[in-house]
């Protein structure tokens, strides 16, 4: 095949290795779990918007990071108006017939705030490094630090006290 | 040796992240600290608890609305030839003029993209019927400025026709092209929407789904719009309009 002009061909590029990571975005969002918007809806709006963007993509340099970056901003904003309704989201009946271990976790998950979720998951799905968890969310890697921690913290003493009621019952 | 360590040296060693360096002051500081020893080992079992819990959804096979979301179409491999025979130096203009696109959008977006939905629809009658050199004639006339034509039958658009629009306070045009499937773009003239300093490229969605590439020189403002073509289809078009007219 004779040589495309670069920039056209990265952008069809681009948007290749875009579609090897949804199952990696469908993943994360499906563990973000908000009630407000469906995993698969802030996927969708995530691509969308990449496709839109596509040409900005390759200026960021790390497609995940700018990836994972664009579903931030779209689930913060969905998410915002949530925090206060967290714990009715974790009382919530599910529609959909979903495991065990996935509904506890879903419950410790909606007691983080927003961008502790994030962190969290964006360490241990994605396997991030702080400085690239801290270039998605756009905050200093000191917070990412300090907020993991707690973010973790949080989750021991969730699934610690979870375990302790089902003993219970 | 400075045996104190931090909270976020513990976060780092639960990540496998700590340093080489640091790593014995750390190990030696947990078997010091059973309380710290025992947090660590419950956050490393909380991260495989998550890793396995959502393992499975890698495997799920990935619904065609999200692929349909990146608008990857088949179709593309002969815009992308297309693209081809533009030539670099065209699409590093872009790439440059992407980043200098007028913002926020301009009325020509709303104006052409109601344009192309209302007619580009019409099966019997989009375009005035009358010869191609006659109707370009015509709405020369009528807009007071020389009104072309680009050829885009590289990218597989044949030419339709054209027809006069009333714009928001001047008369404006819409020339309608056609694909080998009936996929239509069409290219909208407003003269009232030029400016001075001259625009690159910039994309932007109008009504009901129509996708518009515009830019706005000192004489016009142009409008590539269609509800049929991906974004990058409609790149590759827009790319080919701007070329032309813009000599």
């Amino acid at each position: 095949m004779a040589a495309r002009p670069a920039v056209f061909s990265t952008g069809v590029e681009t948007v290749d290795h875009i579609s090897h990571l949804i199952p990696r975005l469908r993943r994360y969002a499906r563990a973000l779990a908000s009630a407000r918007m469906p995993a698969d809806d802030l996927v969708r709006s995530t691509l969308e918007r990449a496709a839109h963007e596509v040409s900005l993509a390759n200026a960021a340099g790390d497609l995940r990071v700018w990836l994972f970056g664009l579903m931030h901003e779209i689930y913060v904003r969905a998410a915002a108006p949530e925090q206060a309704s967290a714990l009715a989201e974790a009382l919530a009946p599910r529609a959909e017939g979903e495991g065990l271990p996935q509904r506890a976790f879903e419950q410790a998950m909606a007691t983080l705030p927003p961008q502790q979720r994030e962190i969290f998951l964006l360490v241990t799905l994605e396997d991030m490094s702080y400085e690239q968890v801290a270039k998605t969310l756009n905050i200093p890697v000191g917070t990412v630090m300090s907020r993991l921690s707690r973010a973790r913290e949080k989750l021991r003493l969730q699934l610690t006290s979870q375990a302790r009621l089902r003993k219970v019952k | 040796m400075n045996f104190l360590v931090s909270e976020a040296e513990l976060q780092a060693y639960v990540d496998g992240r700590a340093g080489a360096a640091r790593r014995g002051a750390i190990e030696a500081w947990l078997a010091a600290h059973p309380e710290d020893a025992q947090r660590v080992a419950a956050y490393r079992q909380l991260g495989e608890q998550w890793r396995e819990a959502y393992a499975a959804v890698l495997d799920e096979p990935v619904p065609p609305e999200l692929l349909d979301a990146l608008e990857e179409r088949p179709r593309r491999s002969r815009l992308v030839r297309a693209a081809g025979a533009l030539g670099v130096a065209a699409l590093l203009a872009l790439a440059v003029s992407l980043h200098l696109a007028p913002s926020p959008a301009s009325p020509i977006v709303q104006r052409s993209a109601i344009a192309h939905s209302v007619y580009a629809a019409e099966v019997q009658h989009p375009v005035e019927a009358r010869a191609k050199s006659e109707v370009l004639a015509w709405l020369s006339e009528r807009l007071h400025m020389s009104v072309q034509a680009p050829d885009l039958e590289r990218a597989g658009y044949a030419f339709l026709g054209g027809r006069l629009l009333p714009g928001e306070s001047a008369a404006a045009a819409l020339l309608m092209y056609e694909g080998q499937n009936g996929q239509r773009v069409t290219l909208y003239w407003g003269p009232e929407f030029r400016q001075e300093r001259e625009t690159g490229l910039a994309f932007a969605r109008g009504e009901r789904g129509t996708r518009v590439y515009y830019w706005l020189d000192d004489e016009c403002g142009y409008a590539i719009a269609s509800a049929d073509l991906s974004q990058k289809e409609l790149l590759v078009v827009a790319l080919m309009a701007h070329e032309q007219l813009e000599k």
